[in-house]
């Protein structure tokens, strides 16, 4: 404890883009108070931009293990915190025929040999360093969220037969959430709010030329300026980072080096996934 | 800096953000810990700290220019120095004529020079701006005055000619994507024009004097009836995500519900695995009755928006309800239930409903009790007790019959009626509204002037 991960914005920066994502501004800032405070971060943002890719990053960067915890409507405690092992414990009963008083077999079986771990348990007690993400945590019911709190707030964990369970270390947490419904107030309150837009033009393009080999400068930049584009009319379903990198290794695989009518026209269902959108971007951007 | 940040976060609260004591607690905390000499870098702190919607985002960016803009506050970094450094090199803009600092502006546009359009800006500022201290005008004023100096028209015409000689190819995508940056260029100069103005503004008056001044509203909180194009846009914004929310909301409450009664065949079924022991009890799923929606709206000149945000709201729900049909009326009343249901644009619809519909039969100014009476007379047979009746408008009658009998028949029938009206209840019976008559004869009159109230609405009446 009392060491940070981080020694500024930038270094978070330059360890990050180290291992193929580029953050803005905010993305580092964030993450370099994330580790200051040691609160978690709850990204939240348009589906696409990179939020689960930003944990991932976070934890390559960092040389740390990622335990993630996939969220899901009913996901209760045996699945997100700890579980007895039943079957087992009812084996060892079984074969333990020496007789030995109910006190001796009840600690016996609600020892550690016993317990499986779920994400929010191995995050806690893990002994390397490790990044914690919470995915789609929108998801989870109302109820269910108030045992992420425990958790978050004091990065502790009480097991009724164990005792309570204090973290080594406080990990790097990272939620993420779809908006499909309001997190209760109390959870927000804990966290670090960073909302990850669509990227700005320059960061979109730096990311196009990292991430698809074989596209030139030029060719990127009208990529980008295409989307940029889309992404200004009203329609069910903005193309993200992710379909714009698609799209650019379409346009590369294709072997073609310009962006014009006939290529948008032949390869518009990467971007855009609902035929409404297309009939829309067709009318509005492409004059027939 | 702690009292700048509570005085901050007073500002937000103001403007209806929620911001926790706790909350402000973590953003003194993380300025304290942190460099805080890159503005940047604190507006992402700050953001992060007291910010926990991103419809909040908006407000916050105001606030922020307004509280912590160079000049108005000192920072004592590095970056700082920097920042007033260009503001001196500004200077040497002072004394070149009016078309050369044009000339200039779309210079840098052009090349991306970022620190010296910011000087160019604020020389241009301070010439055609002809701000006074301590004159209580708004920002708008001085940025609307400066950009009609600047000609904003010729720039992009030069900026965009400048710009198709570089272009290769020349095909209308082309030139399409060029006007688009363009739009994106000028829109930077726009902000900076405002930006510089508003810093001059604040530290003229100081910054609580401002904030007070500064409309900062919510989308949630803009009002329907004053609403100008830009706030319209906002509020559609906010409203997608909104419905979405409010839809998962009222499918989780209607999944979880109460338990039916037990299902004796299932249970028998499943007890076969265990030996026919019964040990799961499996109930029937409770059915929620689905309400039947029957919503009516003006559509005249003054209510039109109200009624577009109402009646896409309904239909963003449609799966909530058995079945919605909706009524259009400004003198006539008609019944546009197709054209909603075939078109899955809500804009289109309403763009259809306007030609296609027979709303006008006289003048076209609200007549409530014909309409009143018409509506009874051709659809009154279809209300059972499971329909309920939304009335949209604000029942200004032009001074004819309000007819409320008919109302009172639909009522008889109905299993409830509503009467959504985006007229402030201080303004109702003023003039020609005559909300009591009719709302005599409704469930529950609401006032509904924004999206929260709407949405509150919509949310008691499932």
């Amino acid at each position: 404890m009392g060491q940070f991960r981080f020694s500024s914005p930038a270094q978070v920066g330059e360890m990050l883009a180290g291992v193929g994502y580029l953050p803005s501004v905010e993305i580092s800032s964030v993450l370099f108070l994330a580790d200051r405070l040691k609160k978690p971060v709850l990204v939240e943002g348009p589906a696409g931009t990179g939020k689960t890719e930003l944990a991932k990053s976070a934890a390559k960067a960092l040389g740390a293990r990622l335990i993630r915890l996939q969220c899901h409507e009913g996901i209760d405690e045996s699945k997100a915190l700890y579980e007895w092992n039943y079957k087992k414990q009812l084996l060892h009963i079984q074969s333990d025929r020496t007789g030995s008083s109910w006190s001796e077999v009840e600690a016996n079986i609600f020892s550690e040999e016993f317990l499986l771990e779920r994400p929010l348990l191995q995050a806690i007690r893990a002994v390397d360093s490790v990044v914690l993400l919470i995915d789609e945590v929108d998801r989870v019911e109302i109820e269910t969220e108030a045992l992420l709190l425990e958790v978050l707030s004091d990065y502790q964990v009480s097991i009724p037969e164990l005792g309570t369970i204090v973290a080594n270390q406080v990990p790097l947490v990272f939620l993420t959430s779809n908006n499909t419904r309001e997190l209760s107030e109390a959870l927000k309150r804990r966290c670090l709010f960073l909302f990850l837009d669509y990227p700005d033009k320059e960061r979109e393009m730096e990311i196009v030329l990292s991430k698809v080999p074989g596209v030139s400068r030029a060719l990127a930049d009208s990529i980008v300026s295409f989307v940029g584009s889309l992404r200004d009319l009203d329609l069910k379903k903005r193309p993200s980072i992710s379909e714009t990198l698609d799209w650019a290794l379409t346009l590369v695989s294709l072997g073609l080096d310009e962006v014009d009518e006939s290529v948008v026209k032949s390869t518009l269902n990467v971007l855009l996934k609902y035929r409404s959108d297309m009939a829309k971007a067709s009318k509005a951007i492409l004059s027939s | 800096m702690i009292k700048r940040v509570i005085e901050f976060s007073e500002a937000l609260r103001t403007a209806r953000v929620p911001v926790s004591l706790l909350e402000s607690l973590d953003a003194c905390t993380a300025l304290m810990s942190c460099d805080i000499s890159d503005r940047g870098a604190v507006k992402a702190y700050l953001a992060s700290t007291l910010i926990k919607d991103h419809s909040h985002q908006k407000v916050f960016d105001n606030l922020f220019e307004v509280f912590f803009s160079p000049g108005t506050y000192e920072y004592g970094g590095p970056l700082d120095v920097q920042n007033r450094g260009s503001d001196e090199r500004g200077e040497s803009f002072e004394d070149i004529a009016d078309a050369e600092l044009r000339e200039k502006i779309k210079e840098s546009l052009l090349s991306g020079n970022d620190s010296q359009l910011q000087s160019l800006i604020a020389s241009a500022v301070s010439r055609f701006a002809g701000m006074e201290p301590g004159r209580p005008v708004g920002g708008v004023y001085y940025a609307f005055k400066t950009l009609r100096h600047l000609d904003l028209d010729t720039l992009k015409s030069s900026l965009f000619n400048a710009r198709v000689e570089q272009l290769e190819s020349s095909d209308s995508l082309g030139l399409k994507l060029l006007n688009h940056d363009v739009d994106l260029a000028l829109e930077k100069v726009r902000k900076m024009v405002s930006d510089d103005i508003r810093r001059r503004i604040v530290s003229d008056r100081g910054a609580d004097a401002v904030a007070r001044t500064m409309r900062s509203t919510l989308p949630e909180d803009i009002d329907f009836l004053h609403a100008n194009a830009e706030e319209l846009r906002e509020i559609n914004r906010a409203l997608t995500p909104l419905v979405r929310k409010l839809a998962s909301r009222l499918g989780r409450r209607r999944r979880k519900g109460h338990r039916g009664t037990l299902d004796f065949r299932k249970t028998i079924r499943r007890s076969i695995a265990n030996g026919g022991v019964p040990v799961d009890l499996i109930f029937h799923k409770p059915k929620p009755g689905k309400p039947e929606l029957f919503v009516v709206a003006d559509i005249s000149g003054s209510v039109a928006s109200f009624a577009r945000f109402t009646l896409s709201m309904v239909y963003a729900l449609s799966e909530q309800f058995s079945k919605v049909r909706s009524f259009v009326f400004i003198d006539e009343i008609d019944e546009v239930t197709d054209i909603f249901e075939t078109s899955d644009e809500i804009d289109a619809a309403m763009k259809l409903v306007s030609t296609k519909a027979k709303v006008v039969w006289t003048d076209g100014h609200s007549d409530y009790g014909r309409v009143m009476e018409s509506f009874a007379e051709r659809w009154g047979e279809e209300i059972t007790h499971k329909t309920s009746v939304i009335f949209l408008g604000d029942a200004r009658n032009n001074y004819h019959s309000s007819k409320a009998h008919a109302l009172a028949s639909v009522r008889m029938k109905a299993r409830a009626v509503y009467w959504l009206n985006p007229e402030p209840s201080g303004y109702w019976d003023t003039g020609d509204s005559i909300m009591t008559q009719y709302g005599l004869y409704c469930d529950s009159v609401n006032e509904c002037r924004n999206l929260r109230q709407l949405q509150s609405f919509v949310e008691r009446l499932l």
